[in-house]
């Protein structure tokens, strides 16, 4: 008796994909554990004022020196968790109260014929102002719109 | 006439060509999106001041960037200043602002040098040519006081450092930090 033999089969061929998956999914959990994927760091990007005397010895730039001293914020800290910033005869303890007090000022000098370019401003703090108001300082000034500040020495 | 079918096709697995292709697309993202080995120095225990105003900033130039971290340096009241100089090391070393055995003041030095060049004066070509694109990042801690900063401010401005960046945090970082 002839025996049935089973329906021909027709198996997959190709190369083995598994020590190809292996090898890749290691390589992936590698890469997705050893990156860094904090976002973008954030800076505060600074244009220094200009000044002829101090150190630094910067060459001039094209149109020279402004010609206007720069409005000085002296900054205090009679306590250590508040600071008390200084510009003339103003006086502000928080940061907003500081933007509204610098953009009245430079409003003025504008109107006074002064060049927006040439305003500046220079944060003067007391050694003991800890850093982070001085960065409030530094960020007050510049959403009042004033593109130049820096720090100057300590009094 | 009698049809002849295709040929009864038996896998023993699954098709894993689709996953393959979409590992394959995974793999080559986080190679080219990763960081891996760069490093540019940065302390991430210093606690950076939070301010509304930071923007984002890509440092796609490390040769022309060197970060400085600067803290308070306990319990000495003088600044730590640490940072990677050169690659030469994957860590930030320390460099003194002042070194009191010799006088010397090796920040400066190190400003200078990659300011101007090797000779770490003005002018010259080569090695020892300017790098005007050069800038100082400061990271320091919101908690130290201005007179840590300082002498950091000093040295950047006698070695004619026109661009000092301050690494700060965004309003939203400092939610989502509070929230952890």
């Amino acid at each position: 008796m002839k025996l049935r033999t089973s329906q021909k089969v027709h198996y997959e061929s190709g190369p083995n994909m598994t020590p190809l998956v292996d090898v890749v999914m290691v390589l992936l959990i590698f890469l997705m554990m050893a990156g860094k994927f904090t976002g973008q760091e954030r800076y505060l990007v600074s244009n220094l004022p200009l000044r002829q005397t101090g150190a630094g010895g910067a060459t001039p730039p094209p149109g020279g020196f402004p010609k206007d001293e720069p409005l000085e914020v002296e900054v205090t800290s009679p306590v250590p968790d508040r600071f008390v910033a200084r510009v003339g005869q103003y006086r502000a303890e928080s940061a907003a109260e500081l933007q509204q007090i610098l953009k009245q000022l430079q409003a003025q000098l504008i109107d006074a014929g002064k060049q927006q370019e040439d305003l500046q401003v220079v944060i003067a703090p007391d050694r003991a102002v800890k850093y982070k108001f001085l960065i409030d300082v530094y960020t007050a000034a510049q959403l009042a719109g004033f593109q130049k500040v820096g720090f100057s020495t300590s009094r | 006439m009698k049809r002849r079918g295709l040929p009864q096709v038996h896998s023993s697995h699954p098709n894993v060509t689709p996953l393959i292709d979409i590992v394959m697309c995974l793999v080559i993202f986080f190679m080219l999106v990763a960081k891996i080995g760069v490093t540019t120095g940065a302390d991430p225990t210093i606690e950076v001041p939070v301010s509304s105003l930071s923007r984002a900033l890509q440092i796609d130039s490390l040769s022309n960037t060197i970060v400085l971290n600067v803290r308070e340096k306990k319990p000495l009241d003088e600044p730590l200043v640490t940072a990677i100089v050169d690659g030469s090391s994957a860590q930030a070393q320390e460099i003194r602002v002042v070194d009191p055995s010799t006088g010397k003041r090796p920040l400066l030095e190190v400003l200078r040098r990659l300011r101007f060049g090797n000779d770490s004066k003005p002018g010259g070509t080569g090695v020892n040519g300017d790098n005007d694109e050069f800038r100082v990042i400061i990271r320091g801690d919101k908690e130290m006081g201005y007179r840590f900063l300082e002498p950091v401010l000093v040295a950047c401005a006698e070695a004619n450092v026109n661009k000092v960046i301050y690494q700060t945090k965004s309003r939203s970082e400092l939610v989502e930090d509070n929230s952890k």
